[in-house]
């Protein structure tokens, strides 16, 4: 047990001075004796390694049999996962890119397994992913993907609440994207400054940034621009707990985006938790009803569908919670820990509200087991604190709504009036 | 020809290792402690273990002392790793690892294996002298660091190049280079102190690997090259001071400075 403990005590290397793609590794850290964690975090580095000899030695350095036999260990390797396992279809796609080796493609996909990882929590293994492939876009000159690379990292490390480095990224990101031409990326990596600065607890920073954002979408005439600052913002004041501006920009955001673009939703979700903080439960239900029903992310769905069947306890229709927790617990079953833990997170409130406490203990403690397992902090205090209020016996009230002002009531019966007219305008 | 320590038990990576090193030494350890031993007493410039040569044993732990008394000296290790086993060796400060499938990749291992053999100070030495001495004089002092291990002699140097003893020592003036002799004096100590800057090695270990009778002997030379204050050894700021007052040493070739307008 010393002997363990010698090198359990050692800090966490800086990732230059460890072996390629060691960062990988380190979502390990205090968990190391996790063996489904360890495998997953085995089969990340091993899918990095070949890329990252290929970053070290350059193409004419690596030999093509050598490289195909690495790729070829890994895949192997991989297909062994369970085929419902979010991450191994990115994981095959972006082995396929490295025998491909077009560099576009390549950093696509390897950004895309960073996005998976990060999904599921393990924000160092997103980390080296997004890394890898910043470097990766620099080597070819891809600016446009430098950039998003550079937002990612800009995002975990928001997650990880190091603000300096997250501001600093987002910053670099944004300069990338505007000597790229790229206005939509460079508006989405000054969104990212704009939270991280929010986070840090300058919120007047935070409406600067995005400010600066809607300024150009103004001048420019894009709207697009103006639907991501206005997003931003409906996250921002739902924070500041400014609920009828958040509404207002929410409101505006959904108009502006393109009804295909998944911003669209987020800001939709956003929107409808500040319209049940005023009581429009209505309203609320059918931000939830339109992300449900046309986003493409399951994540999306799975959030719309779960906090839909809370309003239903919010309002006192405990039937109409349980018909709907119902339906959700047919599609609960996913690989993916990060979802489990928000769905029963969700579920176990509902059923606290809805007084189903034996049902919202079990939701919790399933709740409690994915956020650890996938490490997620933040879901695993929330499910944390509502188990100890039930062991406690607290009844759990649905938050009180302060009264809607009249501009929130008319954004929100236009919001539904469009969502109508839109499913009439659709057939 | 470099030397490499390895602490391989099991045969198959024996064959593997010998066919990817080959050109290359190879000192065969029978345990942990004796891969330190080894490594201590001869000029070995890179170390492979596998992580479970010893039963019982915990080789992450074995890594870490290696790493911790020879941090300049690259160690690879092989061996069925898991995923804790590379969260902990990167902890333990492993210089890179050959997990399982990977050390039945031949042209894999050979890659790692130059890598982990790259010689950082000839490297330097190239680059701090190219402002200086020409490319074919250069290229004279790539071919001493590659065999100052071996204890490499003005001779031998001389027929590596196909010429007298006194036509290297002509050439070496021409291309802006100190003599043979003086070159390779001042080689042995940079190694040498090198070599001492990690914790593992003594100065009289350092001394017989570079081919010095005795630790005072390779005081000696030390003192005669670099002076003796602040000491040298196990000091690298002297280190660093050392290598700059070699590059200054080198008289550097006339056309060179000319055209670099000194």
């Amino acid at each position: 047990m010393a002997r363990y403990d010698r090198i359990a005590r050692l800090p966490p290397p800086a990732r230059e001075d460890c072996f390629p793609a060691w960062l990988s590794l380190r979502d390990l850290q205090d968990h190391e004796r996790e063996p489904e964690l360890g495998r997953r975090a085995r089969l990340r580095f091993l899918a990095l390694r070949p890329l990252r000899r290929l970053l070290l030695r350059g193409l004419e350095g690596t030999s093509e049999d050598s490289l195909r036999l690495q790729v070829d260990g890994v895949r192997d390797e991989i297909e062994r996962l369970d085929e419902r396992d979010p991450e191994r279809s990115r994981l095959i796609d972006y082995l396929t890119e490295i025998g491909g080796r077009s560099p576009q493609g390549l950093v696509t996909a390897t950004l895309d397994v960073g996005a998976a990882a990060e999904g599921a929590g393990h924000s160092y293994a997103a980390e080296e992913f997004y890394r890898t492939g910043l470097e990766l876009a620099r080597e070819h000159g891809l600016p446009s993907q430098e950039a998003r690379a550079l937002r990612r990292l800009a995002r975990v490390h928001r997650g990880r609440e190091e603000w300096e480095a997250a501001v600093a990224l987002g910053r670099e990101a944004a300069s990338v994207a505007q000597r790229a031409g790229a206005p939509v990326q460079w508006a989405m990596a000054l969104e990212e400054v704009a939270r991280a600065e929010t986070g840090r607890g300058d919120r007047a920073r935070g409406r600067a940034v995005l400010d600066e954002v809607a300024q150009r979408g103004r001048a420019e005439e894009n709207d697009h621009l103006l639907a991501v600052a206005a997003a931003a913002r409906c996250a921002l004041e739902l924070g500041a707990d400014d609920f009828d501006l958040a509404i207002r920009e929410g409101c505006r955001a959904v108009e502006l985006f393109p009804p295909t673009d998944p911003h669209r939703n987020r800001a939709l979700l956003d929107t409808a938790a500040a319209l049940r903080r005023v009581g429009l439960w209505a309203a609320a239900e059918a931000c939830y009803g339109v992300v449900e029903t046309h986003s493409t992310w399951v994540e999306h769905r799975a959030e719309a569908a779960t906090e839909r069947a809370v309003v239903a306890a919010e309002r006192g229709d405990a039937p109409g919670f349980r018909r709907r927790r119902e339906r959700i617990l047919e599609i609960v079953d996913s690989g993916d820990l990060r979802l489990r833990a928000l769905l029963h997170v969700g579920l176990g409130r509902g059923c606290l509200i809805a007084g189903d406490v034996d049902e919202g203990r079990e939701h919790l403690r399933l709740a409690i087991s994915s956020a650890r397992d996938a490490d997620l902090e933040s879901l695993l205090v929330s499910a944390d604190e509502l188990l100890m209020a039930l062991e406690r016996g607290q009844r759990l009230t649905s938050p009180r709504p302060r009264p809607a002002s009249p501009e929130s009531r008319a954004a929100a019966a236009a919001l539904q009036d469009g969502f109508g007219a839109r499913v009439t305008a659709g057939g | 020809m470099a030397l490499i320590a390895a602490l391989l038990p099991i045969d198959e990576q024996r064959k593997a290792l010998g066919e990817a090193a080959r050109g290359h030494d190879v000192a065969w350890a029978e345990d942990w402690r004796d891969l330190l031993r080894l490594v201590k007493a001869r000029p070995a410039v890179a170390a492979v273990a596998d992580l479970h040569a010893e039963r019982g044993k915990d080789g992450v732990l074995r890594i870490y002392r290696f790493s911790q008394r020879f941090p300049l000296t690259p160690i690879l290790v092989w061996g069925d790793l898991d995923g804790r086993d590379l969260f902990r060796l990167g902890k333990a400060g492993a210089t890179d690892v050959v997990p399982g499938a990977d050390s039945r990749n031949r042209l894999l291992v050979e890659e790692m294996v130059v890598d982990a053999l790259a010689d950082q100070l000839a490297d330097r030495l190239d680059h701090a002298l190219r402002s200086r001495v020409r490319r074919e004089g250069r290229t004279m002092v790539r071919s001493a660091t590659a065999r100052i291990t071996e204890g490499v002699q003005v001779p031998d140097l001389a027929t590596a190049h196909e010429v007298s003893v006194s036509t290297l020592e002509r050439r070496c003036e021409q291309w802006g280079l100190m003599t043979p002799g003086r070159l390779l004096l001042w080689l042995r100590i940079l190694y040498g102190l090198q070599w001492l800057l990690e914790p593992g090695r003594s100065v009289e270990s350092v001394a017989g690997q570079l081919g010095y009778s005795s630790g005072a002997a390779f005081r000696r030379a030390i003192k005669a090259t670099v002076g003796g204050r602040p000491t040298p050894l196990r000091n690298a700021r002297a280190f660093e001071s050392a290598v700059e007052t070699f590059v200054a040493e080198c008289p550097g070739d006339v056309a060179i400075r000319r055209a670099l307008g000194s």
